[in-house]
Formats: structure tokens, sequence, C-alpha cells
């Protein structure tokens, strides 16, 4: 059981006395970050610090993508958008980490915002906290990447710590894009299914054929970096505002490689709680 | 009832409350049962609940203000020229708005802090800044902020009471693992960029585009917020901080100097706890794993709240 006593321990007492030590105005290095609590501790306790907040955006105008309304196909105007927006909001958030002098960047969020700038214009926005490790990692390599930059992950604190504790350290976050147009029904076979519970193969396939672009394109991204797999992917499919017909697939997740031959982590204490 | 209050200290109906609650003895707060735990565990006793409020004149609209005037002079191509962003954080007229935000905000804090030591209370915990408009008048704003006063314990006491957004769980962790808050901190800007002739043939071009005096103008005005809060954390001693919230708005105005033109605005606004590390933590206690036999709803629910985030 824990028996640690903060008080007899004089653990406020010691909080205490460190504000009122404290040098208002003193010039030093001051990390921000947006890691909640547990996130913060789990990163420092996984031999890591944060050193800054970083974040890189675009404003991006998505330009005209011209269709054919009764075919199923890739809107590559709206896909190379959608990717080329999130790599500078990507880039840039590197950039700002690598001047920071960071191993890499946890916490990653990426999102789109509809901001006040019109309708074909939106915000790509990637934000995350730079972490820059206390010792290098195992076998006395980088914690940054092939290409020399910053490794970047969106897994949460907690996800990093055990990434880190089964022995896979993150090299990117690798994603993949495919906006696609779904043919609209000929009359014809409107009218040979009508009243009837049928599958229409047509949706189908368009469904399999947008999902599978867009996992393909995560996968490259993975093996430029040279990674042993992808954790935490993330399929969403977004219908961002080019009416009914068209979907976005954007496929996300974090690249990783092994740090050492074991991957074992202890072994969990099995726990019940008692409240729900 | 009370007299008149000048505006100095407390309103004399919160002095009268927090001396009634010193004498007595019995203290009130927001926390739940866990927080409450929590920060017992640490050995800080809750001492009461305090707030701070303070009703600000805040005049956006007029020319009178002009601060969204965007101190462009030139031509209608400039000379190919990006036009400037003009910054608070560097003097722009907007300057005096974030002045008086901050200001505001500072008063609501202070009243505060203030109940705080008077009910004998070190620091705050799960203080909750909020900013709402005023119902009896226009262009007022009410600034509040209300949280739960703690107490070590032991014979040290701050020279200043802390403050902190951290609910008790996040405060008792973070004593733990040998860091202590030291104040809630907001961080600031506003820009303004003019529309300039590029802008306009981003925006309507026909294939895809970066608009990029745009991304320049929410780039520089997150700088500047990020700026004023490490500012903010190094004026108070701290060695870091943990964010609360970020918030950027971005709307459009008529141009002040030129007719028939627009400007772009943008405000970020971010909130966060400045945090140091006392140096003689005890060892941390090694985090456990473990896995839960019960509660697997919650694993659905997390994942559930962060494809809603996204």
């Amino acid at each position: 059981m824990n028996t640690f006593d903060p008080t007899a321990q004089g653990v406020p007492a010691d909080a205490m006395r460190r504000l009122a030590e404290l040098q208002p105005g003193k010039p030093g290095s001051i990390f921000t970050s947006d890691l909640s609590v547990n996130e913060f501790l789990l990163v420092r306790e996984a031999g890591f610090r944060p050193i800054g907040l970083v974040l890189g955006s675009s404003i991006y105008h998505v330009g005209i993508q011209l269709g054919r309304w009764g075919k199923n196909q890739e809107l590559e105007t709206l896909s190379q958008a959608m990717y080329h927006a999130r790599e500078l909001a990507m880039t840039r958030m590197e950039a700002e980490a690598a001047t920071l002098g960071a191993d890499g960047i946890v916490g990653v969020r990426l999102s789109v915002e509809a901001r006040d700038f019109g309708a074909d214009i939106a915000e790509f926005i990637a934000i995350g906290t730079a972490v820059k490790a206390d010792h290098p990692a195992p076998g006395g390599t980088d914690w940054r990447n092939n290409k020399g930059q910053p490794f970047t992950s969106d897994l949460s604190g907690q996800d990093f710590w055990t990434l880190i504790r089964a022995g896979y350290a993150p090299l990117g976050m690798t994603m993949g894009t495919c906006v696609y147009h779904i043919a609209h029904q000929k009359m014809s076979s409107v009218f040979s299914n009508l009243g009837k519970n049928v599958e229409i193969e047509p949706f189908t396939q368009a469904l399999y054929d947008a999902r599978e672009l867009a996992m393909a394109r995560m996968q490259a991204e993975a093996e430029a970096l040279g990674a042993e797999g992808i954790v935490g992917v993330q399929l969403n499919a977004h219908n961002h505002r080019w009416g009914g017909h068209t979907t976005e697939f954007f496929a996300i997740g974090t690249a990783v490689r092994p740090l050492r031959e074991d991957h074992e982590i202890e072994r969990p204490t099995m726990v019940l709680s008692l409240d729900g | 009832m009370t007299g008149a209050w000048d505006g100095a200290g407390l309103p004399p109906v919160a002095a009268a409350r927090v001396a009634g609650g010193r004498d007595g003895g019995t203290w009130s707060s927001a926390l739940s049962t866990g927080e409450f735990a929590a920060i017992r565990s640490v050995g800080f006793e809750p001492v009461g609940q305090v707030m701070g409020s303070a009703v600000y004149r805040v005049g956006r609209s007029g020319r009178y203000w002009g601060y969204h005037a965007c101190g462009y002079r030139s031509g209608w191509s400039n000379g190919g020229n990006p036009a400037p962003v003009a910054l608070s954080g560097q003097g722009a007229p907007s300057a005096a708005l974030v002045q008086v935000l901050d200001d505001a905000r500072r008063a609501a804090l202070g009243r505060m802090t203030a109940e705080c030591t008077a009910l004998g209370g070190d620091g705050v915990v799960a203080a909750r800044l909020t900013m709402a408009p005023f119902p009896a008048a226009p262009h007022c704003l009410e600034f509040k902020v209300i949280g739960t006063a703690v107490r070590a314990a032991g014979e040290v006491r701050p020279h200043r009471p802390f403050t902190s957004h951290l609910d008790g769980a996040g405060f008792a962790k973070l004593i733990t693992a040998g860091w202590v808050p030291v104040g809630l901190l907001v961080g600031m800007s506003v820009g303004v960029r003019h529309d300039d002739y590029r802008t306009g043939l981003q925006r309507f071009s026909w294939s895809n585009q970066e608009v990029d005096g745009w991304t320049d103008l929410v780039r520089q005005v997150r700088a500047d917020a990020r700026a004023q809060l490490r500012r903010q954390a190094a004026d108070c001693g701290g060695r870091g901080v943990i964010l609360a919230d970020h918030d950027l708005r971005v709307w459009q105005e008529p141009c002040l100097t030129r007719d028939k033109q627009t400007d772009h605005i943008t405000e970020s606004t971010l909130v966060g706890t400045a945090v140091v590390r006392f140096a003689t933590a005890p060892a941390r206690p090694r985090t456990l794993t473990v896995m839960p036999l019960n509660g697997d709803g919650d694993r659905l629910r997390r994942r559930l709240a962060q494809a809603a985030r996204r």
C-alpha cells in the first residue's frame, strides 16, 4: 500500500517555499505545452521534456473541379488541395520545431477549420507540443527521422508513453487522402430497382476505390520514412462542402520504428475500480 | 445595506462574506468529492470558494475606437508588395483594445486573489475565467473568474496566492510530480490586414492556391499571442505554461481608410497556467500500467470524443 504522506514529507511547504522564492522577470527558457496534465507528466516520465507549443497553418483556396455527373471518379483537384494544404501546415509546424531544436512533436492535431474568409477557403492547422529527449535513442541513434526532421506523432501523451516503453519510436505522421465523386444512378437502374432492397454495386465499389486510394497513399508515405508499421490509424470520411455525392476519405496514422529487439512492457496490474 | 464603493479592494458585500467565512470556519467549494480527496492527498486543504468580477465598458464599434485601422496607405496594387499586418503587440491601434481586455481580466483575477488572501488561502485551483455581455448596458462586458481557494499544510506562505485553471486532480498530479502552479495567464493579440490586389486574385482563382496574405495574418497574430503569453510567464517567474484553451476568430470589416475595400481581422486568445518546478520533489512514483476489469465504455467514449475533435 502507498504510505507516502505528503505533509510529513513537507511537500506542500516545499511548493509554497518555491513560490515565495520566485524571481519575476528573470529571463530564461519558458516552455508552453498544450498537453493535459496527465500527458505532460507521462511525456516527462518517458524521458522527454516539452519545449514549446508549435503550430503551422495555411489558409487555402480550393480551386474549381470539373467532374462527370454519372461517373465514379477521383476529383484530383480537390484531393490535391486537401493534401497540399495539410502538407504546408505540417511542414511549417516541423520547421518551427526544428528551429527550437526539438527531437519530435507529440500530440499533433490536424484540423480543417472553415474561417470567416469565404465559401471555398479553409484554414488547415497542425498543432502539437515539441519535445526534446533527455538521452539519445537506444543504440546511439538520433530521435529524428531519416529526413533529419523532428518526428511527429498524433498519439496522445498516454499512447506515446506506452509506445516508447514497448520499445518503439515514432517516425512521423503519415497521411493519405482521396476526394471521390460517387456516380448518380442512371434512370434505367433506378427504375429496375424500384421498391427492391438490393445492393447498389456502383456505390459500394466507389467507397472501396476511394478508401483504397487513401490507404495506399498513406502506406507509400510510411515506406518513404522506412517505417516498420503504422499505428493509431484513423480512417475518416468527411463530407466537407462539396455536395451530396462527394466524399473525402482521409487516412492518418503514426509510422513507427523499433528501438530494440524485445517489445515487452511489464505485465499490467489488473484493477477493478469500485466507482463503476 | 452597505454604502457606496470606490473600486478599491473588495466590494463591501464580498468583504463581509469573506470575513464571515474566516470567523465561521465552514467553507464552501465547487470541488467534486474526487477533486477534494485529491487535493487533501497532497497536503492542501480547501478554504472556500472565491470569485472576482469586473464590469468594463469595451466599445468595439464606431470610428472613435478605430481599433481595426489596417494602416494601409498605398495604392490598389501596392507595387506587388503584400499589405502589412497591423499587430496589437507592435503598437497598432488595436493595442488599446487588448490593453482594456487585459486590465479587466487582471481586475477580476486581483479581486479573486484578494478574497483568497482574506480567507487565509495560498492559492486558487479550478479557476474558470469567463467573459460575457453585461445585459443591462450596451458594450459592457462582465469578466468573471471563480475558483476554490486552498491552503498548504506547513508554515511557509507564498507572497502572492497562485492561480490555476487545473482541476483538483490535475493540481494534485502536478504537485506529486514536483511542479507547482504560479498563475493563470491570458495572452491575446489582434491583427488587421488590408485585403489587397493579390489577395483578391488568389481568392477568385480557378486553381488550388494558398492565400498567403491571410496565412501570414493568422500566423503573425498567433505568434504574437504566444509571445504575450511567454512574456507574462516570465513576468510571474514561471518556467513553463500548460495551456487550457486557445481560440481564434476571424472576421471582415469595411476598411477605414479606403472606401469600398475590406480588411480582415484576426483575434487570438490563449489561456494557460504558468508552472514552476520545486527542487526537493519526492521521488516520483513510477506510473503503473493497469488493465481495468470494468469501465470498458471509457475507451469507446474517449475514441468518440477524439473523433468529434477532428
